[in-house]
């Protein structure tokens, strides 16, 4: 008993610092998934017909395809009551003053503006369905860098956009991909010319407010031979009492001697089911890292994954997921090598404070191909209390014999002896366990650029003060 | 009563989803084979389990190329014949899933080879070679020191291996799994530690197209301890599919899983470790470790090292790496006069050689030496 009152308080707590969103949406479809909604989406839109038909197509593998009997139980998402497309009522903005008020103060809480007046370049942001805010500095035009909300892009580069639509995460991948292909929705396309290195981080956030509804956001990142760039993706919801779906796609595709560095920091509400697919595939001597930060959601399933097609390619994947009071985040990552002489290094920490479910799940396969090939996986759980649990469950395949693996995992808490010694030194327990937490994601904080590594920070806080404060 | 899950996947009302596992409807055992053990209570509880055995196709394994199974030829019972009452409680105590249910169920009704036996001498050494092709034994070792040398050198073979370790006492078992070039083997071990009593463990894989072995180590009680090691030589073609799982009930438990093997030719390994420290649990160490040596082009290593921790006052671990031989090594012997050949010989000899020295305490290193002539 004493225990259930503690999560309830802990959860009263938590929804304090959630701020409300109160957006009018312009209309709603009805809830459902069919037919007649997928081609009002895409009437809404007005889409050239591939896309239509692609639509279509997608609706007809979902149909088909049976649920995955794996994961985070599912069994709460009730796809028949999700609304697949919200629109907002406002038109899309031009400058960050002419942004709505209430959607505004909705952004201003995640740091937007004071990152914006700084340095940061581009700025898309997706309120629901579609982006309403869309910033490209003149620089970023004259270096020819194409970085548009997805609508505009299936219009404005048709092909370009039909070259890589849904190649990496095909909708017959899982009925999820299906479920996405039929009804996304917004999202971004970045394209970075051949030679172009962007000398400032691009960025986007994706804002949820309306209840019960489904987010389907898909992005591409197509980065031209040796060019690089930059992308961080944030992701945040207020708090209903209805389940909140996020299924958004990203694709990634990096050729050859190119650099991406894609960060992420998730911060979706409690109430979200956050099943987002991440892909990329680097060519020769290409480099892709992969940050990312999960604090939010109820249920997550995200594996960044790469396919390191090319010789010479690399991958690095540095994540943390932060699972509190109710939370079960299946998070990790895929690594699979293909090309000759690639390396992969998969650094995995988590947290689980407050009775929270951290779930560590990678897959790394080195093809016979992939000779000379190098990968370590590491995963490192941090338990703060004994009412939360940590699990991890790497998959490693090794197909060729000229190759080295490596894998360790660790779980342990936060040792009594080191809390004493800061008391010591003057802290009190909350400050010391929160500076030992803080030196434990050192690693992903030093990643960020200044402003996200404050928030996170800032987050961090939040989170250990709202499980064991 | 319910059997020992080999994965538990719950926590405070929440739940992780398991793969379905494939089954298919092929030819199987019937009612036909089943014959009676003279035992009315064991056949009763054989007959239950035959029930539950029906209810379940045989399982498709991707991994090790399981498409289909052919059942044994079954021609009596022997077993567990001598059975009371009070082991047939025992039985139920230590049910368990196994790698898959379905085998163990069939060890458990067709048992053609096996014994329930109850141990109390001080100090007892034991080695039994399996003569038939399903077998299923149960031992309540209630204290004293006893080591178990099993061999299983058949074509095929289906088996079940329960042991009960009583407070305070010891046991090691030598299990050597010698299967015939394409035969399939499938064997389940399960070990029950009680307060302060051991567990050692030595464990070798060879030979078989397929060869899966599965063995946990449930510490029920405290402060036991039970160290695993595991050893696979795998060649000509074969796939071994290996699961070492221990779970931790009780306090102040110390387990350790310590594994290493060759692959050469086209062959595969799938080592599979599954770390479960349970709510509660406090003061638990838990370690795993496996490395596997690639020694041709084609051969393959896959593992799966799970770890599921639901209590932090533990130290838990696990790591697993392959490479090919280590040509610094290779090199350094060959200027001390060894050919390249000797030196790589010896090197994956090596490997074993922990192995080597424990089957020395029985005159069985030949066994070893023979099984390890297809590697070098």
């Amino acid at each position: 008993m004493r225990d259930y009152e503690r999560v309830l308080r802990e959860l009263k707590k938590m929804e304090e610092w959630e701020f409300e969103a109160k957006a009018r949406p312009a209309f709603e479809l009805p809830p459902g998934l069919d037919r007649k909604l997928v081609l009002e989406i895409s009437k809404a839109k007005d889409e050239p017909s591939w896309m239509v038909e692609h639509r279509l197509k997608c609706l007809r593998i979902f149909e088909e395809m049976p649920e995955p009997s794996w994961g985070v139980d599912r069994s709460e998402i009730d796809l028949s009551r999700i609304v697949a497309y919200v629109k907002p009522g406002v038109a899309r903005a031009s400058s960050w003053d002419e942004v709505p008020e209430e959607i505004k103060r909705a952004f201003e809480r995640l740091g937007i503006p004071e990152a914006e007046r700084k340095y940061l370049a581009g700025l898309g942001a997706q309120y629901d369905s579609e982006m309403v805010y869309k910033n490209i500095k003149e620089e970023l035009k004259r270096l020819g860098v194409v970085f548009l909300d997805m609508d505009s892009a299936v219009k404005e580069h048709p092909e370009l956009v039909k070259e890589y639509f849904m190649k990496l995460i095909p909708p017959t991948d899982n009925k999820y991909a299906a479920l996405h292909g039929a009804v996304w929705s917004g999202g971004t396309f970045l394209y970075v010319p051949k030679g172009v290195k962007v000398p400032m981080p691009l960025q986007s956030y994706f804002l949820f407010s309306n209840p019960g509804a489904g987010q389907f956001e898909h992005t591409i990142i197509v980065l031209d031979e040796e060019s690089e760039v930059t992308y961080i993706e944030g992701c945040t919801a207020p708090k209903y009492d209805v389940i909140n779906l996020h299924v958004g796609a990203v694709e990634v595709y990096v050729k050859k001697g190119a650099r991406l560095k894609y960060l992420t920091i998730q911060n979706w509400s409690k109430n979200m089911y956050n099943l987002e697919m991440k892909r990329a595939i680097a060519e020769e001597d290409a480099v892709v890292t992969w940050v990312s930060a999960s604090f939010g959601s109820y249920k997550t399933m995200v594996y960044p994954a790469t396919i390191l097609k090319g010789d010479n390619s690399v991958s690095e994947n540095l994540s943390l997921s932060f699972a509190g009071p109710g939370q079960h985040l299946d998070t990790g990552s895929k690594v699979i090598h293909l090309g000759r002489n690639t390396r992969s290094t998969v650094d995995a920490k988590s947290i689980s404070i407050g009775g929270g479910w951290s779930f560590y799940r990678g897959l790394l396969k080195i093809a016979k191909t992939a000779k000379g090939s190098k990968a370590s996986v590491s995963c490192i759980g941090l338990m703060v209390d004994h009412e939360s649990r940590s699990d991890t469950v790497p998959v490693i395949e090794v197909h060729n014999a000229d190759s080295d693996v490596g894998h360790e995992a660790r779980i342990g808490r936060i040792g009594d002896d080191q809390i004493f010694y800061l008391m010591s030194r003057g802290l009190d327990e909350f400050e010391a366990k929160s500076l030992i937490i803080k030196g434990f994601i050192q690693p992903i904080v030093q990643e960020l650029p200044f402003e996200y590594a404050v928030e996170l920070n800032r987050l961090i806080d939040l989170e250990i003060e709202s499980s064991i404060g | 009563m319910g059997y020992e899950k080999t994965l538990k996947l719950e926590h405070r009302g929440m739940r992780a989803m398991l793969p379905e596992v494939k089954r298919n409807a092929g030819a199987d055992l019937d009612v036909r084979d089943f014959f009676p053990s003279g035992n009315d209570v064991l056949d009763r509880w054989r007959l239950r389990r035959f029930r539950e055995y029906q209810s379940y196709g045989f399982p498709v394994w991707r991994r090790v190329g399981l498409t289909s199974f052919e059942p044994p030829r079954v021609e009596g019972y022997r077993g567990l014949e001598n059975i009371d009452e009070e082991g047939l409680a025992l039985l139920e105590e230590l049910d368990f899933e196994g790698s898959d249910r379905k085998f163990v169920l069939m060890a458990d009704v067709f048992s053609m080879a096996g014994e329930y036996v109850v141990v109390s001498s001080p100090q007892e050494k034991v080695v039994v070679e399996v003569d038939q092709d399903v077998a299923n034994s149960l031992l309540d070792l209630r204290g004293g020191d006893l080591t178990l040398v099993r061999i299983v050198r058949r074509e095929r073979f289906v088996g079940n291996l329960r042991v009960k370790v009583r407070e305070k006492a010891r046991f090691k078992l030598v299990n050597l799994h010698l299967v015939g070039k394409g035969g399939t083997s499938i064997d389940n071990v399960f070990l029950d530690v009680e307060t302060g009593a051991s567990v050692e463990v030595y464990d070798f894989y060879s030979g078989g197209r397929v060869n899966v072995g599965f063995l946990a180590v449930r510490f029920s009680g405290e402060d036991a301890t039970a160290k695993v090691r595991p050893y696979y030589a795998v060649s000509s073609g074969s796939a071994t599919d290996v699961l070492y799982q221990m779970r931790f009930y009780g306090r102040r438990n110390e387990g350790t899983v310590d594994s290493k093997g060759v692959v050469t030719g086209e062959s595969k390994v799938v080592f599979r470790g599954v770390l479960d420290i349970l709510p509660g649990a406090k003061d638990t160490v838990a370690h795993q470790r496996n490395h596997t040596f690639l020694i041709s082009g084609s051969a393959k290593a896959e593992a799966i090292p799970s770890l599921f921790v639901g209590e932090n006052d533990v130290v838990a671990s696990h790591a697993h790496s392959s490479s090919p031989l280590d040509e610094t090594a290779v090199f350094y012997l060959m200027t001390r006069g060894c050919s390249e050949t000797e030196a790589r010989e010896l090197l994956i000899k090596g490997t074993f050689e922990d192995l080597r020295e424990e089957l020395r305490n029985f005159e069985l290193e030949a066994v070893l030496d023979h099984a390890l002539e297809g590697l070098v």
